[in-house]
């Protein structure tokens, strides 16, 4: 993993928006229709191949393919196991975030958001209508799938300078708590099926040379989806899935992995997150290199402070996020400078890389707050911020 | 104007968000329809108390009526002053956006065609303008049904009674409910002049004076109860990527040097220290990178002959400008009310957040010489409970600022 050693580098989380000629096929085959296995193959490779040129041109360091060929950060990864089946939802089920503290403070406010964003796609996509539950033993079938990501950002890529590329994957203990389980005796035979499996995906990620990014928004989210819980009951659980997250990668060179939280819910009140304090000793445990988190929006932005107390263990590198995905305002350059020269005075600069607070298009298929055309001129800002950050800490 | 002598006091920009009722009334009038007035009337007087009352409730110390008699922060008066004419947009404005329909030809470094900003309509935007799909989505706050106004005949006051029954709506919610302060917030002559174009006076200074000398009318009177007068002036800042786009920066300083000069020259028999200015990039979710940049304009802000001023300073894109006061001096008798919430986003502002964005202006310019205030109006934010937990997380964000300033 390449760090901020001469200058601040740049990345991203991950997802980028979906081109017009790409979403109705990705929509296809999320919806279990029929379409052109070969066309949606082709018109991904193209769309990886633009993505990746475009973060280039912005002046992103460390890339990736803007999981163009992903339905969701997390959706994708059901067709890429055996042992799951898509139920029907029961009736009356609300989705779990419903249940959560924050649709419970501001119940108009989220019945609103959710409104004006049906005709975009909705906030939730295509699930909703169905539950992936699992039925029988789990297993990796993504192999082919995976070797088609890693193909695409291999041909992308070539000749285009860039300091590191990552595919994100997600987190096999977010993959357990979200989904069903009908078939193992035990939540702890099911986690362990799932990381088994999981590991597939990210060795062959590592072995082609890419760093793996874990995405795991349910460490911090837990606790606003379960108001019944205290944050200490809610650290209990997160230091469970730490270890389950350590296991599924156990034998993979921390270098060659970065971390991803967040916390689900993009434009919102919010007023009730698991604070950064309250979890971030616990991140740290997890055996990767880097750790992406948010702290460019009005609700975390403050707390790069709790590096003033917790010391950032030797061979870590911080990703905060220094651009939101959540506003149509581009961040002024000197602001993301601003927030770049926070964290290296705390950290040091060289363990610093510059990021975002998540995914510009975390779903191919549902409404996102920023327009795919704005990323852009943030992904600029962050380049430009960069650029500010390193001429105030290395002069 | 009280100061924060022992804590940092807290106010907002003026707009809140309006009682259904209201909203309904203010909506028939503003497209000509009619309406129960008397309900209207009555709503008007019951919200009013109720909202100073939950302004104080959440910690707010310089209070307002929240605006909810106007239609909007500028084209109330349309209502109230004579010698404005309602037409198409289309004729109103012509097939070129105002600054260019007045004889100003070289066009801006925007990147924009122009053919992109010919035809445009009022507001243009230019950041938003790069963005078709975008621009769409976002929803005009001013628009009028394609309708809008240019000054037709001699400016007079056709319904004063209007703006005597605002004091007296808020003098009574006040007089109940004892806030800290009270501050009612009126349209500034530049805007005045930058949103109804002229096509009566003889040119734009006669015009200007003209504006001047009506609406002085408003601003003694708001005097007089004993507010503090917020005169709304996004004409020095927002000006520069709506309607004055296409001018440079060097010409833009000029037209708002005679916004100011005009301004001075409405406010000659007002107490300084009575009033405090808006300043802000336009009160919309977009791009905002073509706003102007703070420091391109505060020179001649400074100049305008008030106590306060109000600046846009917590959003993403003029977080940063709070910098610009390790060179610049806030002059003697100043104070700064920084924007440090952001009504752009549904967000909720950490008070620790909102904590460090005062106390970096305290420190840089003096404890007693800032203010908390929100960037701009929170209208247009879904429902007040939204707009009030916004409003709380400013009081909270300055009690712990106070307490690190005064420790």
């Amino acid at each position: 993993m390449k760090q901020s050693t001469e200058r601040i580098l740049t990345t991203h989380v991950g997802s980028l928006a979906r081109s017009d000629s790409l979403t109705p096929l990705l929509r296809l085959r999320e919806e279990g229709q029929p379409y052109d296995r070969d066309e949606l193959a082709r018109v991904v490779r193209e769309s990886v191949a633009q993505v990746v040129r475009k973060q280039v041109e912005t002046g992103i360091d460390i890339i990736t393919d803007g999981e163009q060929g992903k339905s969701g950060f997390f959706s994708y990864i059901i067709e890429r196991f055996n042992g799951f089946e898509r139920k029907p939802a029961a009736p009356g089920t609300v989705r779990p975030r419903a249940a959560g503290r924050e649709y419970l403070s501001f119940p108009e406010y989220y019945a609103w958001s959710e409104r004006i964003a049906e005709p975009f796609g909705g906030r939730s996509g295509g699930r909703g209508h169905s539950v992936d539950t699992c039925t029988g033993p789990v297993s990796y079938r993504g192999h082919e799938a995976v070797q088609a990501d890693i193909a695409n950002l291999k041909a992308a890529t070539k000749g285009l300078t860039h300091e590191d590329v990552f595919i994100p994957a997600i987190a096999s203990s977010y993959v357990a708590a979200t989904f069903a389980n009908e078939y193992y005796r035990t939540q702890e035979e099911y986690e362990q099926a799932i990381s088994n499996a999981m590991r597939e995906e990210y060795k062959a990620i590592v072995d082609a040379g890419f760093i793996l990014q874990i995405d795991d928004p349910r460490l911090v989210t837990y606790y606003m989806m379960h108001p019944e819980l205290s944050v200490t009951d809610c650290r209990k659980w997160a230091a469970e899935r730490v270890d389950a997250i350590n296991d599924s990668i156990r034998g993979i060179p921390p270098e060659k992995i970065r971390f991803h939280t967040c916390y689900s819910i993009d434009v919102g009140p919010r007023i009730h997150e698991m604070d950064l304090k309250d979890i971030v000793d616990l991140m740290l445990k997890i055996n990767a290199g880097a750790y992406s988190f948010e702290a460019a929006n009005p609700r975390h932005e403050h707390e790069y402070h709790v590096f003033e107390q917790v010391k950032l263990p030797a061979g870590k590198i911080l990703i905060p996020g220094v651009i939101s995905h959540t506003t149509n305002l581009v961040e002024h350059p000197e602001l993301v400078a601003e927030r770049i020269v926070r964290f290296a005075k705390l950290v040091g600069r060289e363990n610093v890389i510059a990021g975002a607070d998540c995914g510009f298009a975390a779903s191919a298929l549902r409404f996102n707050d920023t327009h795919p055309s704005v990323a852009w001129l943030k992904f600029s800002a962050l380049a430009e911020g960069a650029r500010l950050a390193t001429r105030e800490l290395w002069r | 104007m009280k100061r924060s002598t022992d804590r940092i006091l807290t106010t907002h920009t003026g707009s809140l968000p309006l009682p259904e009722l209201v909203r309904r009334g203010l909506a028939a009038k503003r497209h000509g329809e009619t309406y129960d007035q008397a309900a209207h009337n009555a709503a008007l007087t019951s919200g009013i108390g109720a909202v100073v009352r939950q302004q104080i409730e959440v910690g707010v110390d310089i209070v307002d009526d929240g605006e909810l008699s106007k239609t909007s922060w500028n084209d109330y008066v349309v209502h109230r002053v004579g010698g404005l004419e309602r037409m198409a947009r289309s004729r109103a404005h012509g097939a070129a956006p105002w600054s260019v329909a007045r004889g100003i030809v070289r066009p801006r470094e925007t990147g924009l065609a122009r053919s992109d900003i010919e035809g445009a309509p009022r507001h243009f935007r230019t950041d938003i303008a790069e963005f078709h799909d975008l621009a769409r989505s976002q929803s005009d706050a001013h628009d009028n049904g394609g309708m809008a106004y240019v000054c037709a005949g001699p400016l007079n006051w056709r319904d004063f009674a209007a703006v005597e029954t605002d004091i007296a709506r808020l003098a009574a919610a006040a007089a109940t409910e004892h806030p800290h302060e009270v501050f009612m917030s009126a349209l500034s002559p530049g805007c005045f002049a930058r949103f109804f174009r002229n096509e009566y006076y003889s040119d734009e200074e006669t015009y200007l004076q003209a504006v001047a000398d009506v609406m002085r009318r408003e601003y003694q009177m708001i005097v007089a109860a004993g507010f503090v007068l917020q005169l709304d002036c996004p004409d020095l800042a927002s000006g520069a990527n709506t309607d004055y786009a296409d001018l440079s920066v060097k010409q833009f300083r000029k037209v708002i040097e005679q916004h100011i000069e005009c301004l001075n020259y409405a406010l000659k028999t007002i107490p300084p220290e009575q009033v405090r200015i808006h300043i802000c990039w336009g009160n919309y979710e977009g791009p905002h990178h073509r706003d102007i940049a703070l420091s391109d304009v505060i020179d001649i802000v400074l100049k305008a002959n008030v106590t306060g001023i109000t600046i846009e300073s917590a959003n993403p894109r003029h977080g940063h400008e709070w910098k610009i006061w390790q060179e610049m001096k806030l002059p003697d008798g100043k104070i700064l009310f920084p924007g440090v919430i952001d009504d752009t986003t549904y967000f909720i502002e950490h008070p620790e957040l909102v904590a460090e964005r005062i106390v970096r202006f305290a420190k840089l310019v003096g404890k007693e010489n800032v203010i908390a205030c929100t960037d701009c109006g929170l209208r247009h934010l879904l429902d007040a409970s939204l707009a009030f937990a916004k409003l709380y997380a400013l009081a909270e964000g300055a009690r712990l600022a106070s307490r690190e300033l005064w420790n």
